[in-house]
């Protein structure tokens, strides 16, 4: 049976300011989210919640293991330090290999630049063998490809994966897409149809993925009658090319 | 090497930064610059507090006012500052930065976390500033920012400061292409007339024309 982290009615309070009311979700193992939320509505205070390292009211039931990365790593070690290289399994020691790809661990972590940093904090996460991986907003240094791989990675890992993000391009890499308010959950659902309720979320302040917008702004002129999210696609059928 | 931001920036203009590692400028406080940073409040005092200690003559006043410009609710100032949203962080900076007047504004990755609505407010909010003869200054390497604010840039690299615009191939060797810079490269390379957009409603038209007119690839 799948193995799920269940949200009930979570919410933080703090001088009067109610973050994310009654936020009630179930993480499925298997299924990737994606989410992104108004700014100030608690995205970073709910995965803290989640960490346990922020009080909240409500439940969280956690059938599995799981990690959750805030913030880069900055430390004044090296990596081989800093990883115990030498006390690592050899399963783990290969995991370490394939995920840096660098030739030495010898390097300074806080010398090195923020994806690397960003790369070590999500690696000592792995290094905890969770099923459930949650991620904020960190990831604004890697480029889409960096992304894709790193979700690939988690994903060959069997770990299921949550990640906030203020890159409306990064929800394309997801299957489910959550959209937060201060209320709590304002649309959720398979990504692609989130994303054609564009005009409540433009209401929101959200803009679109490029190829999305660019797709359904073509269908007003009647150059296209779907969504693309491939440049080469779209050029394609544009210019009716096989 | 170390940028000497005085060597760059103009009052009334935006001058951009991309690429720049974070040992290439040195944060220098002075009441004439004010530095709009990420970094995340650790003391333990309310918003108000925080800016009576930094702020000679500080008013509540001209604090409602600030927040009605950066779009924060002015009921922050009972809030602890270490608890406020990373946001809310960058929001409290770019008040503390006007209630000082200061000449010149140093904006750093201040556009992540920000959503489309916001940013285009800021981006608006910060050409707005240099009709007051502010000098803004922002670092980001976030493209898709950036072409709301500027035309050219400079792009750190190699310990040079080269003058570029957005589609300069050097660049995406260190950062992230904007897809839509992406996809008019993707159009330039197979011969189809399109120039070098920043916009979608641009190229948008483009692609009117060029789809109406039967062009070929």
């Amino acid at each position: 049976m799948e193995k799920h982290i269940h949200l009930e009615k979570v919410q933080v309070e703090c001088k009067g300011v109610t973050l994310f009311k009654n936020f009630t979700f179930d993480f499925l193992e298997g299924t990737d989210v994606c989410l992104i939320g108004l700014e100030g509505c608690g995205k970073s205070t709910l995965l803290s919640c989640i960490q346990g390292s922020t009080s909240f009211k409500g439940e969280i039931l956690k059938e599995a293991s799981c990690q959750v990365v805030l913030s880069r790593l900055c430390v004044d070690e090296t990596i081989f330090n800093h990883l115990a290289y030498t006390t690592l399994s050899s399963e783990e020691k290969k995991l370490v290999d394939d995920f840096l790809k660098l030739s030495s661990y010898q390097y300074v972590i806080s010398k090195l630049n923020e994806t690397f940093q960003v790369r070590l904090a999500i690696l000592d996460a792995l290094l905890c063998h969770p099923k459930f991986l949650f991620i904020d907003d960190v990831l604004s240094s890697f480029t889409q490809r960096e992304k894709q791989e790193l979700f690939t990675f988690i994903k060959h890992l069997g770990i299921t994966l949550f990640y906030v993000t203020s890159n409306m391009e990064d929800v394309l890499f997801f299957e489910y897409l959550i959209v937060m308010g201060s209320e709590g959950i304002l649309m959720e659902g398979a990504t692609q149809g989130v994303l054609l309720q564009e005009r409540i979320l433009k209401r929101l302040g959200f803009s679109l993925p490029f190829f999305v917008d660019l797709s359904l702004q073509l269908q007003s002129y009647d150059l296209l009658d779907h969504v693309i999210l491939n440049g080469k696609e779209l050029m394609n059928d544009l210019w009716k090319l096989d | 090497m170390e940028i000497r931001l005085k060597d760059y920036i103009k009052p009334g203009e935006v001058t951009a930064f991309v690429h720049c590692p974070s040992n290439f400028y040195k944060f220098k406080n002075n009441r004439s610059i004010s530095y709009i940073t990420d970094e995340i409040f650790h003391q333990n005092i309310s918003v108000q507090k925080y800016l009576e200690k930094r702020i000679e003559k500080f008013s509540l006043e001209k604090f409602d006012r600030a927040c009605q410009m950066v779009q924060l609710d002015e009921n922050i100032c009972f809030r602890n500052v270490s608890k406020l949203s990373r946001t809310e962080m960058k929001k409290l900076r770019l008040i503390e930065a006007l209630l000082l007047n200061s000449e010149t504004l140093v904006f750093v990755n201040f556009e992540q976390g920000f959503y489309e609505k916001s940013r285009n407010y800021y981006q608006k909010l910060l050409l707005k500033l240099t009709k007051y003869g502010k000098a803004i200054v922002v670092f980001s390497d976030d493209l898709t920012f950036l072409m709301g604010l500027v035309k050219k840039f400079y792009f750190v690299n190699e310990n040079q400061c080269l003058l570029t615009d957005f589609y300069d191939d050097r660049l995406y060797e260190c950062i992230p292409m904007p897809p839509l810079i992406e996809f008019v490269k993707l159009l330039r390379s197979h011969g189809l007339s399109m120039e070098k957009y920043v916009e979608t409603k641009e190229i948008l038209k483009a692609i009117y024309r060029s789809v109406q007119s039967g062009e070929h690839l």
